[in-house]
């Protein structure tokens, strides 16, 4: 997989300046967090279920080759038949190999992060095999030849207004239509996908060790119908989807859904051991389970990252992130936004590939209170900021090293600070406008692009502590 | 093989960090002998048979709340007549059903009144269905939950192509939350290819968060309570 160096500096200006965009990101950040904060407010011991949720996934991560081999074992044992990957092209020439040898034609597809990971609409429809993304949201995206902003919400970026315009363009319906009229035109065409597709591609939200159970969420029903009707079930799982036992399930459905869309509950959970069994009537005759690593190891192998393999990618962190909640999901340039997109893609792309990623936080931690799975998000992206500074091909121009050094040097020395800021009560007389620094030249001018920068007081305020306390 | 690869690398990047890795018996299912789990499934059954009507009440409250409808009948003869009125008034062509012995005398009197049942091994059958009628086999009333268990005689898609779904269910079956179900789910029953937890009709909010029923799935969904 190739990637070029994601720009999100770029792209997250040209979101700031998209009116639309913001009062769409404003009104789905907003109802989620508001939600998501009415249950977990409702259920008794939240803070309990976080650190049970955390325990477990951080005893799974620590012990991950063991609890694959058993998961491997299991499903063999239920008839399924489980492959391995190391990276996107490889879980991609699988599945194509699968594909190929059952003379599949056509395949439905439910969500899941992980098969946009390693592009594999991409490789199926090269291979010319018709691909059908039948999540709603994610529907409305491959029709406008999009990608997803939102883990949980694909669309939010598009208004009601833009989807009925697109399907009037591309599925040649009336113009103008409603929500619940544009649900039916999609319910109407995906049903006949779902009825002629040989092969049905879903993600894993968990695999449970003990059993060889694959656990998939949804409100819609698309996974259901992709995992139900078509003859062979393909499901696309990173090593860390995995937890050890059954009964950690209720830990983390638990956990799941409230962080997610704010329900107890969501419409359907589907848990699937191995293809149909000899006399069922229906479910797909084949199951594989592809178990892809594309990085994650990399993530494992690094002690201080390693809990961002704990993720269950539910979404909380990008609606309470005041960076997310401005800059929306394509701004982050692949397909993980918000903080856990930027902790993840520099981490699963290599860190030259995405080096401002780690940057585009404010550390204010919101994303750390929220997360079901408690990751320290701002102290992983400290982390990942020191291995940017300190990668060859990413750390800091040569003005910008030298400045620091000036600026930890006058740091460490207080008459030099003092006289660095009495110069610079000076120098900034040029530039002041209205009492506010609102556009200072090179090199400063990248902060006051954006906002003013307050003047530098003629007295500093370690003077005016001592006259107040002198005062006193 | 690329299995070997990946595991290998999960090992090396461990290394360092194995001082807590204990060996798996020790660390994984700490599991109680089969008699001590027999008899704490005894005990939780006995607990919720005590608490049987908070538990449909909070069931039938909570089901409401996801826009699901559940119905606390006298008895299988009201049962059959809710059936029936519904299949009248939404003028309901096929049905698909499945067969457990709750349903046996339901499945007789729907034969009765001339009504027919597709084949859930055929897409064509079930793509015609107008309802398709199973049995719940747990309930979960903190979350109005049900579940159902797929076999031979209780295929998974008469829950899931019909645009409506009726749930037939016995009042016994209900526990209070997740932890009990999982505990039940693995003590007591069979493991099967599919379980499948149903929350009221499916529903969707892609669009602008516009809540929209029916977007694949049944769009309604009704659960028949026997006393």
């Amino acid at each position: 997989m190739k990637t070029k160096r994601l720009r999100f500096e770029r792209d997250s200006a040209s979101a700031l300046k998209n009116q639309k965009l913001q009062g769409a990101l404003r009104n789905a950040t907003d109802r989620f967090r508001t939600v998501r904060e009415k249950a977990t407010g409702e259920i008794k011991g939240w803070e309990n279920l976080r650190i049970k949720a955390r325990e477990i996934k951080k005893h799974t991560v620590e012990h991950l080759d063991q609890y694959l081999e058993i998961l491997e074992e299991n499903i063999m044992k239920a008839g399924g038949t489980v492959h391995w990957a190391k990276d996107g092209n490889e879980a991609c020439s699988i599945i194509l190999d699968i594909a190929r040898s059952n003379n599949v034609r056509s395949a439905v597809k439910s969500k899941s992060m992980a098969t946009e990971e390693i592009e594999l609409n991409h490789a199926l429809e090269g291979a010319g095999i018709k691909v059908v993304e039948t999540d709603l949201g994610e529907y409305i995206i491959q029709i406008a030849k999009e990608r997803p902003s939102h883990i949980l919400a694909p669309a939010i970026h598009k208004t009601k207004e833009d989807i009925a315009k697109l399907f009037a363009e591309k599925l040649n319906t009336e113009p103008g239509l409603e929500p619940e009229k544009l649900t039916n035109v999609a319910r109407e065409k995906l049903r006949e996908e779902f009825l002629s597709a040989d092969m049905g591609v879903s993600g894993v939200n968990f695999a449970v060790a003990e059993t060889g159970t694959i656990v998939i969420v949804e409100n819609e029903g698309n996974a259901r119908l992709s995992t139900t009707v078509p003859r062979i079930h393909v499901a696309l799982m990173g090593i860390e989807k995995i937890i050890p036992r059954f009964e950690d399930l209720s830990t983390f459905l638990s956990v799941l859904f409230r962080s997610a869309s704010g329900q107890k509950m969501s419409a359907y959970v589907s848990f699937i051991t191995g293809p149909r069994r000899k006399n069922d009537l229906d479910g797909p005759e084949e199951f594989h389970l592809v178990i892809i690593d594309n990085g994650r190891s990399e993530i494992l192998a690094h002690e201080e990252t390693r809990e961002s393999l704990h993720c269950i990618r539910c979404g909380a962190c990008l609606n309470v992130c005041p960076v997310y909640r401005k800059v929306g999901g394509h701004s982050y340039g692949w397909i993980y936004s918000g903080p856990i997109g930027a902790i993840i893609t520099p981490q699963l792309l290599g860190i030259d590939k995405a080096p401002d990623l780690p940057f585009a936080s404010s550390l204010c931690g919101a994303c750390k209170d929220v997360c079901p799975v408690k990751i320290d998000i701002p102290r992983v992206l400290l982390e990942l900021r020191r291995r940017v500074k300190n990668n060859k091909r990413t750390r800091a121009g040569f003005g910008e090293r030298v400045a620091v050094r000036l600026w930890r040097f006058s740091m460490e020395h207080r008459k030099i600070y003092s006289l660095f800021s009495s110069l610079s009560y000076i120098a900034q007389k040029p530039w002041l406008q209205e009492g506010r620094l609102k556009s200072l030249p090179l090199p400063f001018s990248r902060w006051t692009r954006h906002r003013d920068f307050p003047p530098v007081p003629k007295k500093p305020f370690r003077e005016r502590w001592k006259e107040i306390r002198d005062s006193k | 093989m690329s299995r070997e690869e990946v595991l290998r690398r999960i090992k090396t990047g461990l290394r360092g960090s194995q001082t807590n890795r204990e060996s798996k018996e020790k660390s994984l299912f700490l599991s109680a002998n089969d008699r001590e789990i027999q008899g704490r499934v005894i005990r939780l059954r006995s607990e919720l048979a005590e608490k049987k009507w908070g538990l449909i009440n909070r069931f039938v409250d909570e089901i409401a709340k996801a826009s699901g409808r559940a119905v606390v009948t006298k008895g299988e003869d009201e049962v059959g007549e809710f059936i029936i009125n519904l299949i009248d008034e939404r003028n309901v062509k096929s049905l698909a059903i499945w067969r457990t012995d709750l349903l046996t005398s339901l499945r007789e009197f729907l034969l009765d009144k001339g009504l027919r049942f597709a084949s859930p091994g055929s897409k064509s059958d079930m793509a015609e269905v107008n309802i398709g009628i199973t049995e719940a086999n747990f309930a979960i009333a903190e979350t109005g939950t049900i579940v159902l268990i797929s076999n031979e005689n209780q295929p998974r898609s008469v829950s899931l192509i019909p645009p409506i779904h009726i749930a037939v269910m016995k009042s016994d079956i209900i526990v209070e939350n997740l932890d009990q179900l999982f505990f039940l789910v693995q003590n007591s029953s069979e493991p099967t290819s599919c379980m499948t937890f149903i929350t009221g009709p499916s529903r969707t909010a892609d669009i602008e968060l516009n809540l929209t029923l029916g977007v694949h799935g049944p769009k309604e969904l009704f659960v028949v309570i026997h006393p």
